[in-house]
């Protein structure tokens, strides 16, 4: 099964285009979705969900037309939201009980085998009969993703699962997603190009509406070796480099800016080759 | 400092504050504009921006603020908690004075702000252009400044301070919003003890919205005090201010050095769960589940949200705290309903119900709109719906689970009310309990009302996007439901949302006419509520979109779905109800609005005005013949009347009003009609035989009424099926114009470009022409009334006079009843289901006919006819019918009413009445001797249609009553009648909408000739004696029993009076009843001291002013030179709270203050001037003082 997308198109009433003839097509597996914020990759995700309506365009998942009938989308769907709050007072059994049965699970003993064992998976067996509102961050996105995986999903959206999570905590949740995004389709949308490089065989990228690029991580790391150049730089100079054409990015390393630029052929003036990575992808590609 | 403005800033920019003080204005808007809308009261004369009326609102609304109050000042203090930035705040090295003070006294600045709606709803509703200018004083800064500074601030600082106090010490909404509860609550029982007249310097103190003190301290204003003065803030007044200023201050300083800055420890509730660092445990497959989307699983997935819904409103604090403040407002106003005169009657279930809906439904009504806004907006409060509503569920399990789980719940709570009362009947030893009421009133017929509401709300929160803009919607839409249709006169049940046929349930007539157009009201209705709520599922926002375009859209594709059919049939059904409940109410009834009704009556005086007076025939013998179908409500009259020409012109046409519910056809013999105004009632007849003065000429008629299906209103509640109740008024054809179908409101009078009319023509001395009709009738004097009357074989019917035959024909019973002796042209006719208990006393029947559910008071009701026939035909003369009766009717009115030989009695008033303390006022026993005294008093003499004409009638029927009660229970249970009476006249003289006149020119207004002509009559006896008083009525009726014109007024009852009583007190002639005579006497200083031989001598020292009061209530001093009484009590024995009366003369005063030494066998306690207050003083409690013990 693969979803696809067809020159979508979204204006929001205030005239912000959240969508701009968007195409696509997402296969098995986990597809990463970058871009920065306000890029359209929520507006794109809510879309996929079924919780928003697009202006023109289609999208479908193997035979069933997205837009028009959410109900079958539903029955295949597992979402973990960007931000979602619980209901006060329940805790996480009931909440995931809660969940399955509207997605369908019918019989109360397969529930609760499920519900079990997915808190296992997740790690929050032993605090299933507690209040979700007094759980951690990473506890509460373990919990999102435990609810997202209830139904057998075939098609599974995750928007920025990793804000607000540490290190630690971040890692294991790719671990996590990994696992599952083998058999089904996982949308993964990021701001943070790290977590595309570890996680995604295909990517795209979108910012103001836009697709601005649809492939593999290698293909775009390919496109851009021995063509990104690096140079340490005085603060002051920072403005000047800034309005050149070919600049990609800026970053302080040890209190120094590091920038890299983009060049067919070595800049010289004290430039050196650089290793590209997906993150002069993703800036070379907004910033273009 | 900085905190203050902080707080300002930041209410300043939220939409609450504005929202309330909308509310308010609106409120109070709609007080000032319109009068249906009430707050406190203000009505007649006094301005709608009258000083008064402003400090009144000031003082109730700041009552009705004090949830707005709670919510600043709860927000405020607990805001830095709930967003956690109390951990950044209280690092800071901040002064934590200034900091919670700072707070405070913004969040109390701020909800300030919402009570000044009050003085923009008095302004500009007093600019609306079509108000009357006469109901608009002149604009007075000082009583909104005096209002705001006396009333406003220091009462939201009180509720401020209580709050604070919880929200702060607790960190908790809940115990903050049930502390507010629990404060209202207290008020309320304060504002009890007000009711109890002794008790008011109490309630005074414990008031602390100053409420109660405003209202006790101006009862007795009148109209021009009310317009013109602001209350000064002194006496008990000030106090009362202090006091709870004083007392926020204390219960601020006390938070302030309490309030702990340390955090509080977080609630088990939201305890932390401790961090596992060990994450994703090995690799094991997910079982695999099947899902399924049948109905079943909809099923399954509807009864676990139904049952989430339930629990999550039944654990909610507001839901808690609201049901707690209901109840406890509710069950204390069900253990003491009281009635007239503080007295209690037997918990019958309709009053049961009266006090559900009463005292509990407002805390409903909150539950409903606070509720089906929570549940609609509940998934996005929580930030949960983008789970939730990506999950395969339909949308109408969304819908149906919050509208079932609120509907259940709404349930359980009248269901727990009725469980509440039906305890109550039982504890009260009331047994007679009737489950089938308390269903259909409750459960039934209100409780479908209420899914209608629900169901409103639910349409109004899911079209609108915005959970604030909505609940305001709603709480708009309920109150413009409520008045805006009234206000635009359209009164019909089909556009009011779910509106239905008032109704008044009766013990003997069950829920009788009403039945059938209430039934298909709500049907017509909830088929519309199933309508919209069909919308609000199409409309009900699934996912993030929230245009109202996808709305509309959504709507649009629910309309084309397949639930179309569904829709479809019910739609179908919902037009077939419109056209049923059309034809019923439109087509085969008519009904008009206020305004039409307006018009007929003013286009009645407008033609045919002109003709009132000319000389018409006058009736004077009566036939009929009365069929009555009760189950059919259908009644069918013959009749015939003999008609004099007792003038000395000769008459050619004869004039005709019809009665308005008959189809009346009149049989005349050679006549030609020349008028037939079928749209007023109106005919004029061309006699072709002139009646000849002295002759006579029959008029035969026939008159039907029938009830035709349903109809929006329940007009003619006189024929029912178990007590239908009419009188002669009702059905015969009126001879002549009758000025009493004219339209009689001033303003709408105004409206219609006709004249001021008089309440009554002027009084006359020796009046001939204009005494030619009495007060009751214009086109008969004394008349011989026969009745034939049949009914349905299990009723008993009466009619007036002496039952001659009784016999069955058919199934029906058939009675021939003939009055005895001829009488006023006003009587009645009954017929019911009647017990009847028969006794008699001399040569005269005293039956009492009731329903057997009300046995209560039978053997009361009788003792009090036969000790009232006692004392009148001792003191004033024959009585003339050989029976006296009482019937019973259906509280479709509440009155007792006396025909010749028979007082209709309501059951809402008297035969459920329960006398429980020995000291209780016999109100049973009360309002028979007065309606027996009728007998007398308007029965016999019978006084000229005049101001004045009710002296005659119901001031001497008052005082036959008091003269009767007090043979039978004693002069110390007079004292308290009439301390209530002395109570309502000076009440009610305030509220005076036209003027107030002296007893003996009296327009009909009964707080003169009922309350006043109590006290006036009582004092008269007092200083010339029993004997007096009674001769002087014994000569009126030798002298005018039975009068033919010209009738007689109140001049020759004056006179009579004035004959019998000595020179010395004939002032008292002019004071009772000539003039408004008021008096203040007051007690300034008693002491007394033991004298060597063991007496003691007491100096008591009086003040005593009389005032002459003109029609508004401006009263000015007029020398006094009365006869006073001078009275000494001694030490009350234990438990009793008066002693015995030692000393009691009447003294004649003459100066404002006046100084007594009496020498005295016993200590003397306490002492004072008119001890027992007969006379009318406008302080009463002031009469008597302790008297202080000095050694010399």
């Amino acid at each position: 099964m693969e979803l696809v997308i067809n020159n979508l198109c979204k204006t929001y009433p205030n005239g912000v285009k959240a969508l701009d003839n968007v195409s696509m097509v997402i296969p098995h597996g986990m597809y990463g979705l970058l871009g920065p914020n306000g890029a359209g990759k929520s507006t794109l995700m809510r879309t996929i969900a079924t919780l928003q309506e697009a202006d023109s365009g289609t999208v479908t998942l193997g035979t069933i037309n997205v837009l028009k009938d959410k109900k079958a989308v539903r029955q295949l769907l597992g979402y973990l939201p960007q931000e979602f709050g619980v209901y006060p007072r329940v805790s996480a059994y009931e909440m995931l009980d809660h969940i399955a049965v509207l997605k369908g699970i019918v019989k109360s003993s397969e529930r609760k085998e499920l519900i079990l064992a997915l808190l296992n998976r997740v790690n929050l067996f032993q605090h299933r009969k507690k209040s979700i509102s007094g759980f951690s961050g990473g506890m509460k996105q373990r919990f999102g993703i435990a609810q997202s995986l209830i139904g057998n999903p075939q098609l599974i959206i995750v928007d920025e699962p990793t804000a607000g999570l540490d290190p630690g905590e971040r890692n294991r949740f790719y671990n996590l997603l990994s696992e599952i995004g083998e058999n089904v389709i996982v949308i993964l949308s990021t701001h943070i190009v790290q977590d595309v490089r570890e996680l995604c065989p295909q990517m795209a990228i979108i910012d103001k509406g836009r697709l601005l690029f649809n492939g593999s991580p290698e293909s775009a790391l390919q496109s851009l070796n021995g063509k990104i150049w690096e140079k340490s730089i005085s603060k002051e100079e920072m403005e000047a480099y800034q309005k050149q054409n070919n600049f990609i990015s800026g970053k302080l390393v040890s209190g120094k800016p590091l920038i890299h630029i983009y060049s067919d052929a070595d800049p010289g003036n004290g430039f050196r080759t650089a290793n590209a990575d997906l993150e002069d992808v993703f800036f070379k590609t907004i910033n273009a | 400092m900085k905190f203050f403005i902080f707080e300002i800033k930041y209410w300043l920019r939220q939409p609450m504050v504005y929202i309330f003080f909308l509310i308010n204005a609106l409120i109070i808007f709609g007080a000032t504009y319109s009068d249906g809308i009430v707050v406190g009261g203000s009505f007649g004369n006094i301005h709608k921006n009258a000083p008064f009326v402003i400090q009144t609102y000031y003082s109730i609304m700041s009552l009705i603020t004090l949830l707005m109050t709670t919510s600043f000042v709860l927000a405020s203090t607990t805001r830095d908690f709930n967003y956690n930035t109390y951990q950044i705040i209280f690092t800071t090295p901040v002064n934590r004075l200034h900091y919670l003070l700072g707070k405070f006294l913004g969040a109390i600045l701020i909800s300030i702000i919402p009570l000044l709606g009050i003085s923009l709803g008095v302004i500009v509703g007093c600019m609306m252009p079509d108000m009357d200018p006469e109901k608009i004083g002149a604009f007075s800064a000082n009583a909104h400044i005096s209002a705001i500074l006396q009333l406003a601030i220091p009462n939201t600082l009180f509720s401020g301070a209580v709050v604070f106090m919880i929200a702060a010490l607790t960190r908790s909404t809940i115990a903050s919003f049930v502390g507010s509860m629990l404060l209202l609550l207290a008020t309320g029982i304060a504002g009890a003890f007000a009711e109890d007249l002794d008790k008011e310097w109490l309630a005074i103190l414990m008031d602390p919205y100053g409420s109660s003190t405003f209202s006790i301290l101006t009862k007795y204003w009148t109209v021009s005090q009310k317009n013109n003065e602001i209350l000064p803030l002194v006496g008990l007044y000030l106090y009362n201010r202090l006091l709870w200023i004083g007392i926020s201050l204390i219960l601020i300083a006390i938070t302030s050095k309490v309030f702990s800055f340390t955090e509080k420890k977080r609630s088990s509730k939201t305890k932390m769960v401790a961090e596992d660092t060990e994450v994703i445990h090995a690799h094991q497959p997910l079982p695999v589940v099947r899902t399924s989307f049948n109905s079943w699983a909809e099923w399954v997935m509807f009864r676990m949200r139904l049952k989430y819904e339930l629990l999550g409103i039944i654990k909610s604090p507001a839901f808690i705290v609201l049901m707690i403040a209901g109840l406890m407002n509710f069950i204390p106003s069900l253990i003491t309903s009281s009635g007239m005169y503080g007295l209690s009657t037997y918990p019958v279930t309709y009053y049961m119900i009266d006090e559900v809906q009463g005292s509990f439904y407002l805390f409903l009504i909150a539950i409903i709109i606070i509720y089906s806004g929570q549940l609609v907006w509940k998934e996005r409060d929580s930030k949960i719906e983008e789970i939730y509503d990506a999950t395969p569920h339909p949308t109408w399990i969304s819908f149906l689970s919050k509208f079932v789980s609120l509907s259940l719940i709404v349930f359980i709570v009248q269901s727990i009310c009725i469980i509440a009362c039906v305890l109550v009947q039982y504890a009260k030893g009331f047994y007679d309990i009737r489950l089938d009421v308390y269903i259909k009133s409750l459960l039934l017929i209100d409780y479908s009302g209420m899914l209608m509401m629900i169901a409103m709300a639910m349409f109004i929160h899911s079209m609108i996007n915005n959970k604030y803009i909505a609940f305001f919607a709603y709480v708009v839409f309920v109150l413009l439901n409520s008045f805006l249709w009234r206000a635009l006169e359209i009164n019909s049940n089909m556009l009011q949302y779910g509106g239905k046929p008032s109704y008044i349930y009766s013990d003997m007539n069950g829920f009788g006419p009403f039945v059938e157009g209430i039934t298909w009201f709500r049907i017509y209705w909830l088929l519309f509520a199933l309508m919209i709520s069909f919308l609000s599922v199409f409309a009900w926002v699934r996912g993030k979109e929230f245009s109202f375009k996808q709305k509309i859209k959504q709507i649009y594709l629910g309309i084309k779905s397949k639930q179309r059919r569904l829709l479809g049939v019910i739609t179908v059904i919902w037009i077939i109800t419109v056209g049923f409940v059309f034809y019923n109410t439109k087509i085969l009834n008519t009904y008009n609005n206020k305004k039409e009704e307006e018009n007929l009556m003013a286009q009645y005086e407008k033609s045919y005005k002109k003709y009132e007076g000319i000389n018409q025939p006058r009736a004077t013998d009566f036939k009929y013949h009365i069929d009555l179908f009760p189950k059919e409500r259908r009644l069918s009259i013959h009749g015939s009347m003999w008609a004099k020409n007792k003038s000395d012109k000769t008459i050619h046409t004869l004039h005709f009003t019809l009665a308005k519910d008959f189809i009346t056809d009149l049989s005349l013999k050679g006549v030609q009609k020349v008028v037939d105004d079928k749209k007023h009632n109106y005919r004029i007849y061309k006699l072709n035989h002139p009646i000849a003065p002295g002759d006579s000429m029959e008029i035969e008629f026939s008159c039907d009424y029938i009830a035709r299906g349903f109809e929006n209103e329940v007009s003619f509640r006189s024929v029912v099926d178990n007590g239908t109740f009419f009188n002669n008024f009702d059905f015969v054809p009126q001879i002549g114009y009758q000025p009493n179908n004219e339209l009689s409101d001033r303003d709408s009078r105004k409206d219609h470009d006709l004249p001021e009319a008089p309440r009554a023509p002027k009084l006359v001395r020796n009046c001939t022409n204009q005494c030619m009709n009495n007060y009751l009738c214009n086109n008969s004097d004394w008349v011989n009334v026969e009745t034939w009357f049949s009914t349905s074989s299990d009723q008993i019917a009466v009619a007036p006079g002496s039952l001659i035959k009784e016999w069955k024909e058919g199934n029906r019973n058939y009675y021939h009843y003939k009055l005895d002796h001829y009488s006023m042209n006003f009587y009645s006719f009954i017929s019911a289901r009647f017990l009847v208990a028969r006794t008699k006393h001399h040569a005269i029947d005293v039956e009492v006919y009731y329903d057997s559910k009300h046995k209560y008071n039978v053997e009361n009701m009788q003792k009090s006819m036969k000790k009232s026939l006692d004392y009148y035909t001792t003191n004033f003369g024959p009585y003339y019918h050989k029976q006296v009766r009482i019937i019973e009717f259906p509280r479709y009115e509440t009155f007792a009413q006396a025909f010749p030989g028979s007082m209709p009695y309501s059951e809402g008033i008297g035969f459920i009445a329960k006398i429980e303390k020995e000291d209780d006022i016999d109100m049973v026993f009360y309002v028979v001797a007065h309606e027996m005294a009728h007998q007398y008093w308007a029965h016999q003499l019978m006084s000229s249609e005049m101001q004045g004409a009710t002296m005659l009638t119901e001031t001497f029927a008052q005082y036959s009553a008091l003269m009767v009660m007090e043979k039978e229970y004693g002069k110390k249970a007079m004292k308290k009648f009439l301390k209530y009476e002395m109570d309502r006249y000076l009440r009610s003289r305030g509220t005076e909408r036209l003027k107030e006149l002296p007893l003996m020119m009296n327009e009909n207004q009964g707080y003169i000739h009922y309350n006043k002509g109590s006290l006036v009559m009582y004092y008269l006896r007092d200083m010339i004696g029993e004997e007096n008083v009674n001769k002087s009525l014994r000569t009126l009726l030798t002298n005018y029993g039975y009068q033919q014109p010209p009738y007689p007024n109140s001049y020759l009852a004056v006179d009579a009076f004035r004959e019998n009583t000595p020179d010395s007190l004939k002032y008292l002639i002019k004071d009772l009843f000539e003039t408004i005579t008021l008096y203040n006497n007051k007690v300034l200083d008693a002491s007394a001291h033991k004298t060597e031989k063991g007496k003691y001598v007491l100096t008591l020292k009086v003040q005593s002013q009389k005032f002459r009061a003109d029609s508004l209530g401006k009263e000015s001093e007029i020398p006094v030179n009365d006869w006073i009484e001078i009275g000494v009590y001694t030490e009350p024995q234990q438990g009793k709270k008066q002693g015995e009366l030692i000393y009691l003369q009447k003294h004649l005063i003459t100066k404002k203050e006046t100084t007594f030494n009496l020498t005295l066998n016993t200590k003397p306690w306490e002492a004072g001037i008119d001890p027992i207050n007969k006379m009318v003083d406008i302080v009463g409690d002031d009469n008597l003082s302790k008297v202080t013990l000095t050694e010399k």
